[in-house]
């Protein structure tokens, strides 16, 4: 999209791009084409010159980023500052969301559209797909959608090769799209770019994003053996069966299902949930807008309890065959 | 007799009322005859879904401040469907829920104008503000597309078409679902897909 009214440009280098190859980048950005193809057009213009403004007479590297009225700021983290050949990193992509405004999930719901990453990657290297943590549920009279607000982290494993050499830096680069809401909708795009050395000796982690990576983590759906979960789906309806390991003994209430496939369930409709002979039965209504269901229903369910011994772990991962 | 059916007419009316908040989906499943309605252009004509009967009818929910709706606005995909149908005698309605104040509402004056500045071409535009319209069908997103077949049954409930985005170079790419069964309508065959999941922005009610 070139007429890229809304798109957010936010690069911060403090934290792992050796600083000369950030100015080059930002100094000079018509004499250099881009991963993307393209000259870097990709920085806004008044917001280049202030940058360059910034770095030429101040030399700051500390850049917060060009403040503006924009729903979200993107941005792109590595979990290390350098890294080592053969290795997998992570790398967040940070959404930083202006007050009330969200970002989406895998499954958007009713409307929005989920965050995008298109990686540009040099040769050898390999991007995993997005772990999203789990969602918040966001709900108008008339809508549900799941998204998230005030910042998000969303996890990419990336893969070096063996072959990568050492004392060299990588560019690893993304186009980013996605769709902020409040009430009314933008969609942004960044084009993000991260540059990191390669040493064989060490690979040294980015302590000023430790807790947010670990917070991340912590928030993303676990799978749990102990709990026996399956699907089945009858006149309309789907019925999610779980069955609670010998441990616990609470009783199961506030549960909620988040489908991580769209048009699947009706996300205005309500979920109930039954005791049964052998746990629970979760009830949730069929969307009108699925005439054949799949073969696998796949999700969240949310327990206000939690599924762990400690009820620390509120998400709950469930990928299994729905049987009809 | 007579109080029979009025009182049982009351009870069902007063059903769907209770009903309609928490499932405004559950009213039009495709297979069904689409419910009646009658709403003004930006003429102040009147248009009811009874005047059209016997021809095939398109429900297209708008609100041009939505990036889904301009997607599909400004690469000409939506007027050119309007355009190809309309010269086949599909009437098609691009319906307005938005309420004063929000998004993509606009006054009968300023209706006409972004018809003629968009180059739409439309049967009419239909102004909804109250929502009724748009709650009676379901209307999720903008756009969110409806199908009615010559003999006022609803054969078409979804998106527009299968990628979900507000990119214009996906157009091509995506199978509009719209234009599928509008062609399978008008080759005398059933349509195929009836539904799909509509994605958009949500529509602005009141």
């Amino acid at each position: 999209m070139k007429n890229n009214e809304t798109a957010i440009k936010f690069i911060e280098a403090r934290d792992f791009a050796p600083r000369d190859s950030f100015v080059l980048f930002i100094v000079s950005p018509n004499m250099r084409t881009n991963r993307f193809g393209e000259k870097t057009s990709f920085v806004h213009a008044p917001c280049l010159r202030l940058v360059s403004f910034v770095v030429f007479l101040v030399s700051v590297t500390v850049l917060t980023g060009c403040k503006n009225s924009e729903p979200v700021k993107a941005q792109l983290i590595s979990e290390f500052k350098s890294i080592q050949p053969g290795q997998t990193f992570c790398v967040a992509l940070r959404l930083e969301m202006a007050k009330q405004w969200h970002t989406y999930w895998k499954n958007p719901g009713d409307s929005g559209m989920p965050t995008k990453i298109e990686w540009h990657l040099p040769d050898g290297f390999h991007a995993s797909g997005i772990q999203w943590p789990t969602p918040q549920k966001i709900e108008t009279p008339h809508d549900v959608s799941f998204g998230y607000e005030e910042e998000v982290f969303l996890l990419t494993e990336i893969q070096a090769p063996d072959a990568v050499k050492s004392g060299l830096s990588v560019e690893i680069a993304a186009r980013v799209d996605w769709l902020a809401c409040k009430e009314i909708c933008i969609p942004g795009q960044a084009n993000l770019i991260l540059n990191l050395p390669v040493d064989n000796k060490r690979s040294e982690p980015n302590k000023r994003w430790a807790r947010h990576f670990a917070a991340t983590r912590r928030n993303m759906p676990q799978r749990f053996s102990d709990w026996e979960v399956n699907a089945s789906a009858k006149n309309g309806q789907i019925f999610i069966h779980i069955i609670p390991p010998p441990w616990f003994k609470k009783e199961l209430a506030g549960i909620s299902f988040f489908p991580e496939q769209e048009g699947i369930i009706d996300l205005s409709g309500k979920q109930e949930i039954q005791s049964s002979q052998d746990g629970y039965v979760l009830e949730v209504q069929r969307s009108l807008f699925t005439e054949k269901l799949p073969q696998r229903l796949q999700g969240v369910l949310i327990s206000r309890y939690g599924w762990d011994k400690l009820g620390h772990e509120k998400a709950l991962y469930v990928d299994v065959s729905l049987y009809q | 007799m007579k109080k029979g059916v009025l009182i049982t007419g009351m009870m069902l009316a007063g059903f769907f009322l209770i009903l309609s908040p928490l499932a405004p989906a559950a009213e039009t499943p495709v297979g069904k005859p689409a419910p009646g309605f009658s709403l003004p252009d930006s003429t102040g004509k009147t248009h009811s879904l009874s005047d059209y009967k016997g021809k095939i009818i398109v429900l297209e929910w708008l609100n041009h401040g939505c990036p889904y709706v301009k997607k599909h606005y400004n690469s000409g995909n939506m007027q050119k469907l309007q355009k190809t149908y309309g010269a086949k005698g599909v009437i098609w309605f691009s319906l307005v829920s938005s309420a004063p104040g929000k998004q993509g509402y606009m006054t009968p004056e300023e209706t006409t104008e972004t018809v003629q500045q968009k180059k739409a071409a439309p049967k009419a535009v239909l102004l909804d503000p109250e929502g009724t319209v748009g709650k009676l069908y379901g209307a999720k997103t903008t756009p969110h597309m409806f199908i009615i077949d010559s003999e006022g049954v609803l054969v078409y409930n979804g998106g527009i078409d299968d990628i979900r985005s507000t990119s214009t170079d996906d157009i091509a790419k995506a199978r509009n679902f719209v234009q599928m069964a509008l062609d399978e309508l008008l080759a005398g065959k059933e349509v195929t897909v009836r539904t799909s999941q509509p994605y958009g922005c949500s529509v602005k009610y009141k």
